[in-house]
């Protein structure tokens, strides 16, 4: 009920939420399309939110022509975008201002960009896209590893960027606003408490500084305990995209989730790697 | 005898033993100095007139005219050889005691375990004798540790052994730095070691310590080397990405301004700009992987791959390609072999292999992958055969593909033609696998790729 009346307050205010539940309205449907039925209030309220303020985007990189031209084309979508080219310059501006997500591209002239990464994750856990003209899967993996959220090789589609930063957007949303159950407490025998209206999640009394990826992670184990979720299932859930085989980022996130849960508790790993399939939330293994 | 230590110390303390022992071999003979010789005579003299006095006396039996040692013995004959006095056998020395008389001096004879000294003395009344000694040798020859000799022996054990230590601990430190470097960690510096230290101080720097400077520095050299060329890959990368990032954003801002009121041709002609820089694209990022592959000596992350799950990942990509171009892919894949490799380096190359191939199918046509263990030689081998319905490459010909930017012919008929640089990389990737790639063509037309790897295990 919840999402059916955020859905009217959006459609009224605005008409192109409508082009948006265009695409996919069905409730019968598949893995895949079932995502994007289960987002769509999240996503009306991104579009409704960005009435009052445009999505905000700040990109670290150091080629100038480059951010103009994106500061164009994102405009044009309804996103503004901010520019520093400096790694110090930007996270001078991340303390200045307010961002919704970060570009952050690997090599800048005066520290490497993962660099930059790992002093951001110290003061925000702010949604990361990187960017990198590198494109090997060893920096893919650093940079993921180090708390990027997602990767995009240049040079890409800004069309492709685009849908990132929405996908990121959505999940940003979704972590708010409690996508699985319109509760703003999600709690598990485990410990493990999703505050949706703070943004917080908690791990038996300790709070856990989660990026919005592993955030969603936790809400869909947290969802749905003790079943097998496939790879492919999570990815298209997570990142809103089509699964990849090579593709190794939803590995790269549960690891670093997996490494968070363990600073609090050490020995217990609640979220068991099923082989070749995929991930399952054993909530009754931490009983305590 | 793997040990230079153990060269070393034996060799020193060989020579200086045999010489220790050559030494102690000749205790008495060696007399140069004409005083000890005289203090030798005079002493042996007395002894004479002692045993002379005590023969003359009838008291041979007293056991006090004999030497202290128990080995050795003393006697006194007559100088035609009749035993008079003393506790020695005297019965086969005549031909001593003739020589000595007939030289009238002290005469000596070395045996393996004791010498014979034979001395004419003449007693007060005129009359010759022959004194006879027997001394026992406390000589090298019986061994370390049961003679004088001993002490300088183990000193020399000592001295020999440092000396060693000196030399080849060093060499140890060298050699485990060079090892280093040849596993590719170009951080590895050797460093001088406590006694090398030690001698320093006190201004003794010796080659070896000069070796180790200058390892370090042609170490400093490489690591250079190699971070230059990584560097410069890095940056070539980035130069020639960023063009094309800037183009692909102007690309879609063209796009959206010319809108839908632009003609069908500005949208082809826009499609072709961008399919142009994704082919330059996938360009450079082949050149960059045949740079890094080529300047790589060794595989550092190698685990137990299967070659079916290898092919069954890169099917979705390639066969979205192979779509594109209205052939498919068939895979047969009866035997899984598990072969050992760098996962990333072999799916590149196995991607290259059947990219090449269905690149140069005809449309309609097929590209079949074949993966099978197979015996050769004695050896089994992980096969992965990659095979077209294309038009194949001339027989002399046929080992050139694997050159980078091989053309098979010289005209240039489109941007499609060109073996590239994708089977260069994937022929270099099979090397470093200690495999091989090998190309050949198929009866009935097409081309056959084959990646041999060798077998790590059989999957059941």
């Amino acid at each position: 009920m919840f999402a059916i009346s955020i859905r009217f307050a959006a459609v009224r205010l605005h008409k192109a939420v409508i082009t948006l539940f265009a695409f996919r309205t069905d409730n019968e449907s598949t893995h895949p399309t079932q995502v994007f039925s289960r987002t769509e209030a999240a996503s009306s309220l991104i579009l409704f939110k960005s009435e009052r303020h445009m999505t905000s985007i700040l990109i670290i990189d150091d080629d100038i022509e480059f951010c103009t031209m994106l500061r164009d084309y994102l405009t044009s979508h309804d996103m503004k975008l901010d520019a520093a080219h400096h790694g110090d310059a930007g996270l001078t501006a991340l303390r200045a201002h307010t961002y919704d997500v970060i570009l952050l591209d690997v090599m800048l002239p005066d520290m490497d960009g993962l660099e930059v990464l790992s002093r951001l994750r110290k003061i925000s856990d702010l949604s990361v896209l990187l960017l990198s003209a590198q494109g090997t899967e060893a920096n893919r993996i650093a940079g993921l590893d180090e708390g990027a959220d997602d990767y995009l090789p240049k040079p890409f589609n800004p069309r492709e960027l685009v849908a990132r930063i929405r996908a990121i957007l959505r999940r940003s949303e979704s972590r708010s606003l409690g996508r699985q159950t319109n509760a703003s407490l999600m709690k598990d025998p485990s410990g493990l408490v999703l505050n949706f209206a703070s943004r917080q999640a908690f791990y038996r009394g300790n709070r856990l500084r989660l990026t919005d990826v592993e955030f969603t992670l936790l809400n869909i184990f947290l969802d749905s305990p003790g079943t097998v979720l496939q790879r492919e299932e999570l990815v298209i859930r997570v990142f809103q995209r089509p699964f990849h085989p090579l593709d190794r980022s939803l590995d790269m996130h549960i690891s670093r989730l997996r490494r968070k849960l363990a600073v609090v508790e050490e020995f217990v790993d609640p979220i068991k790697t099923i082989r070749s399939s995929g991930y399952l939330f054993a909530s009754h293994v931490i009983n305590a | 005898m793997h040990s230079l230590l153990a060269k070393i110390f034996l060799a020193y303390w060989l020579a200086a033993g045999v010489a220790i022992i050559y030494s102690d071999l000749q205790p008495h003979k060696l007399i140069h100095t004409p005083e000890l010789s005289d203090a030798l005579d005079t002493s042996l003299a007395i002894n004479g007139h002692s045993l002379i006095d005590a023969y003359k006396a009838g008291k041979c039996s007293s056991t006090a005219l004999w030497p202290n040692q128990a080995s050795d013995a003393i006697s006194l004959v007559s100088v035609d050889g009749k035993p008079l006095c003393g506790n020695l056998d005297t019965s086969s020395l005549h031909g001593l005691i003739t020589a000595a008389f007939a030289g009238n001096k002290r005469i000596a004879r070395d045996f393996a375990r004791y010498q014979l000294i034979a001395l004419p003395v003449t007693a007060n009344d005129g009359v010759h004798y022959v004194l006879l000694v027997k001394s026992k040798y406390t000589s090298a020859f019986q061994f370390f540790g049961f003679l004088p000799g001993s002490k300088t022996l183990e000193i020399s054990i000592v001295v020999t052994f440092f000396l060693a230590i000196l030399i080849v601990l060093p060499l140890r430190r060298l050699r485990a730095a060079a090892r280093q470097i040849a596993d590719g960690n170009l951080d590895a510096r050797v460093s001088a070691g406590f006694f090398s230290r030690l001698l320093a101080r006190i201004g003794l720097r010796d080659d070896i310590d000069g070796l180790m400077r200058d390892f370090n520095g042609m170490a400093e050299r490489l690591q250079s080397h190699v971070k230059g060329q990584q560097l410069l890959l890095r940056d070539v990368s980035h130069e020639l990405r960023s063009p094309l990032a800037r183009l692909a954003v102007a690309l879609e801002l063209a796009r959206d301004m010319s809108g839908d009121r632009s003609s069908a041709q500005v949208q082809a002609h826009l499609d072709r700009i961008e399919l142009e820089s994704v082919r330059l694209n996938s360009l450079i990022g082949h050149i960059l992987s045949f740079s890094y592959i080529q300047s790589i000596r060794d595989l550092h992350h190698s685990v137990d791959l299967s070659l079916t799950s290898l092919v069954n990942e890169l099917l979705p990509d390639v066969q979205y390609e192979a779509e594109g171009r209205q052939c498919h892919i068939v895979t047969s894949t009866p035997r899984d072999c598990i072969v050992s490799g760098d996962s990333d380096m072999l799916r590149h190359a196995l991607e290259n292999i059947v990219r090449n191939a269905i690149r140069y199918s005809p449309a309609g046509g097929t590209v079949e992958i074949n993966v099978a263990p197979e015996q050769n030689n004695g050896q089994r081998s992980a096969v992965l055969r990659v095979s077209d319905t294309g038009p194949g490459v001339a027989e002399d010909k046929l080992n050139l593909i694997l050159n980078p930017f091989y053309r098979a012919s010289d005209v240039r008929r489109g941007s499609s033609n060109g073996f590239g640089i994708g089977l260069a990389i994937a022929d270099r990737a099979a090397h470093l696998h200690s495999g091989k790639i090998v190309a050949r063509n198929r009866e009935g037309g097409g081309l056959i790729v084959e990646l041999s790897l060798p077998l790590a295990a059989m999957a059941s």
